[in-house]
């Protein structure tokens, strides 16, 4: 399951980060999102514009096409 | 002279401290990436030498603001580091903390922002956290000046034999890889042992720095056999691995997380209100316009008319007595009341404006929400070949390009970034903002803030549509990306408010004293004398001489006068000055009197495509310059200077030809 087939607001685990371009994930990675990070899905800007992941403390804007590459299961 | 460099993550206050120590002032903004390149300062107390330099999430650069402090790290000598450490985000922090510690020279840790690791219930022991990390840990506020006492002890007492460089065991495979390549390397002055973990890293600002002393073949072998051995993972995977394990290990240690009720709430109803998916974009322009009708209409105005008042009235009396009791010839006389109270008068009287808008500027920066603008914009910079961050520039740009262009090198890709700074200039900044202020105080009095807006959207449009022009064709971007941290709003202080405020208008006025001053009186000089002789009436100047050969060009663009056409030829100096020579040629007393007069030579539409000409027709000599620096390229810079011609000359000539078809 990707973050796209996630509904809004809800609570997941990031299980993969691979498909991800390589500057997107190391970006990522730098703001501390990695493989077991929990995260919430926040969809913001509309005609397919970025979205928000949430962290505990801090929220980040990525593409929604970069979203869709972020593996992730419910927790 | 002793100096110390600040290390630390983008957004977490090193500006805000290196300001405090120093007494100096350099931009402070609630973004990631606000300082682009290495500030240098003195130590209050005459303690040394303090250097601030762009935040970095790791010692492995992805952009070039990045760079220039791995750069710094690498090649220059400091006797000592402060790490600045967001105490709201540590576990982020101490990634970097963890490599500066590897790294071995000496560092004090500024756990900072303790202010809002307080409010969100996240409580740290200090002491502990300095054991655990073998380096002294002082707690402050950056922003209001706490601790910083304990902060300059501390590094005052640093020495060489301060703190041991940090050693994690990184697994048997990778520990073996280490000290092969250490055998490897000759002496160095920098830590082995961290040269050859950010080689295994793939850092390619240490791969190049060590190519340059042994040859890189045998590392790399010694690199693939580790490789080999840590089945199918990467070794920068291996790498973060074991540090994040250590940096958990040393937050479990030392950090209490109470209550994670108090989730700023205020923050997060901000964020619903401005990146809402409907209202957002609108939110963002209705809030521009309020700007406009801040800096033009409401406020601007009767304030700069006030001014004028002052200007045309008791200081020119004043002036004239002086002048008179000195008894000068009249040459002086004349050079100084209609030459130079004319000329940097004239433009001296939008100071108003000018800080109004810097103060609206320095609100966006301060506050948080410039990255909820690039989040908001990202869609449309997507689809024109940029990223959302490329918007942060143009912002910045409404105040000044120069800062402009340097704030590109916060975007990663280099390409999206040579077109970002090529576009800057088509960003209306303040300079010309005493022309707009003129011509459409004149003209368009009823709607002043709504006239200029659509100025500034025609820039940006136009800045667009070229940014599309150039992707698609000679500048192909592969991969764009964008990855923006969204920090949590502030309240701006009045106190900073006020000093970024002043430190952005002061330049402004330094101009009025320096540049437009001497254009000024050069401008005069030429008005003054003529081809026969001296004391000339203006028509037979040298200025309209030179006005005359460049009118008819103008014509067809709507203002094929010489008056215009020489202002516009002096305007190249800085735009500012093209009101300087207006106020000279038409040669009037105040502003209100030379609005009358442009209204007699300039039919509203003429006034317009003047307008729109000014905003476009090329960067200034400051903008010139650093986008030669940052280019590093001749043939871009010229490009920067010959489309903006081209583009206003076409753009003019649209608006008044089909202006003038429609009626106007
Ligand atoms: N609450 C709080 N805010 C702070 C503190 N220190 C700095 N800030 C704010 O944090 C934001 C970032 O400050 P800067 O000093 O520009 O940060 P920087 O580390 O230089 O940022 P870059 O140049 O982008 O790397 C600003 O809005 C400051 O006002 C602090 O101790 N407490
Ligand atoms: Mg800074």
């Amino acid at each position: 399951m990707n973050l796209f087939d996630i509904k809004e607001g809800e609570k997941v685990t990031i299980i993969s980060m691979n498909g991800l371009h390589d500057s997107v994930r190391r970006r990522l990675q730098h703001l501390g999102l990695m493989e077991g990070s929990e995260i919430c899905y926040q969809c913001k800007v509309p005609f397919g514009g970025p979205c928000i992941l949430a962290t505990e403390n801090q929220k980040i804007g990525i593409r929604r096409k970069d979203a869709a590459c972020i593996q992730v299961r419910k927790s | 002279m002793i100096t110390y460099a600040l290390f630390g993550n983008p957004n977490t206050g090193k500006t805000s401290l290196f300001n405090q120590l120093t007494g100096s002032y350099q931009t402070v903004g609630n973004w990631a990436g606000v300082t682009v390149e290495k500030k240098i300062g003195k130590l209050k107390g005459n303690q040394g030498e303090l250097i601030d330099l762009p935040g970095i999430y790791t010692l492995n650069p992805l952009s070039e603001d990045e760079t220039v402090a791995m750069n710094f790290l690498l090649q220059e000598s400091f006797e000592g580091a402060v790490n600045i450490v967001d105490a709201s985000h540590l576990e982020k922090n101490l990634r970097l903390t963890v490599q500066l510690l590897e790294f071995g020279r000496p560092l004090v840790i500024g756990l900072n922002m303790i202010d809002v690791a307080r409010r969100r219930g996240i409580h740290i022991d200090v002491v502990k956290l300095g054991k655990e990390l073998g380096a002294p840990v002082i707690p402050i506020i950056a922003r209001s000046g706490q601790g910083l006492d304990q902060l300059q002890t501390s590094l005052a007492q640093l020495s060489d034999k301060s703190n041991r460089a940090l050693k994690l065991n990184y697994g048997d495979a990778v520990e073996q890889a280490i000290e092969n390549i250490e055998a490897n390397i000759p002496d160095d002055t920098h830590n082995r042992r961290w040269l050859a973990l950010q080689f295994l890293e793939g850092n390619p600002i240490v791969e190049k720095y060590l190519s340059e002393k042994v040859s890189l073949d045998d590392l790399n072998s010694f690199k693939q056999q580790a490789e080999k051995l840590l089945n199918g993972r990467s070794l920068y995977q291996h790498i973060q691995t074991v540090r994040h394990q250590y940096v958990q290990d040393v937050i479990r240690n030392t950090v209490q997380q109470g209550d994670t009720a108090h989730k700023i709430p205020l923050s997060e109803l901000l964020d619903h209100v401005f990146t809402h998916r409907i209202f957002g974009i609108p939110i963002f322009l209705g809030l521009m316009f309020l700007i406009f009708q801040f800096t033009f209409d409401w406020l601007g105005t009767p304030l700069s008319d006030a001014l004028d008042t002052f200007f045309a009235g008791p200081l020119t009396g004043w002036l004239e007595g002086l002048l008179g009791a000195m008894d000068t010839t009249v040459f002086i006389h004349r050079l100084i009341i209609d030459g130079i109270v004319a000329g940097v008068g004239g433009v001296l009287v939008f100071v108003p404006q000018i800080f109004i808008l810097f103060f609206f500027i320095s609100m966006i920066e301060d506050s948080g929400y410039m990255a909820r603008v690039a989040l908001l914009m990202d869609r449309m910079m997507e689809k024109i070949g940029l990223n959302g961050k490329a918007f942060i520039p143009m912002i910045i740009g409404f105040g000044c390009n120069v800062p402009a262009v340097m704030a590109t090198r916060s975007i990663e890709q280099p390409k999206e970034r040579l077109i970002t700074m090529l576009l800057s200039p088509l960003m209306s900044c303040s300079a010309r903002l005493p022309v707009y202020a003129l011509f459409a105080g004149a003209f368009f009095a009823e709607n002043q803030g709504i006239v200029v807006l659509s100025l500034y959207v025609l820039g940006i449009v136009l800045a667009f549509a070229l940014a599309k022009l150039l992707s698609s064709t000679i500048l192909r971007n592969e991969g764009s990306f964008f990855v923006v941290e969204l920090p949590p709003y502030h309240a701006p202080q009045v106190r900073s408010l006020i000093r970024s405020t002043w430190e952005k208008g002061k330049g402004f006025i330094k101009k009025a004293g320096t540049i437009i001053f001497a254009g000024t009186v050069f401008i005069w000089l030429l008005s003054y004398s003529g081809p026969t002789g001296m004391d000339v009436s203006i028509d037979e100047s040298f200025l309209a001489v030179a006005g005359q050969w460049i009118a008819p060009l103008l014509a067809p663009i709507g203002f094929g006068t010489w008056e215009a056409g020489v202002a516009l030829m002096t305007g190249a100096l800085a735009k500012e000055v093209i009101i300087s020579t207006m106020n000279i040629i038409y040669f009037v007393p105040d502003v209100d009197t030379l609005k009358g007069v442009i209204m007699a030579s300039f039919t509203s539409l003429q006034a317009y495509s003047f307008m729109a000409f000014v905003l476009l027709y090329m960067p200034c000599i400051a903008t010139v310059a650093v986008i030669r620096k940052e280019s590093h390229s001749l043939k871009w810079t010229l490009f920067s200077l010959v489309y903006g011609l081209v583009l206003a000359y076409l753009v003019s000539l649209v608006i008044y030809q089909v202006g003038q078809l429609l009626g106007f």
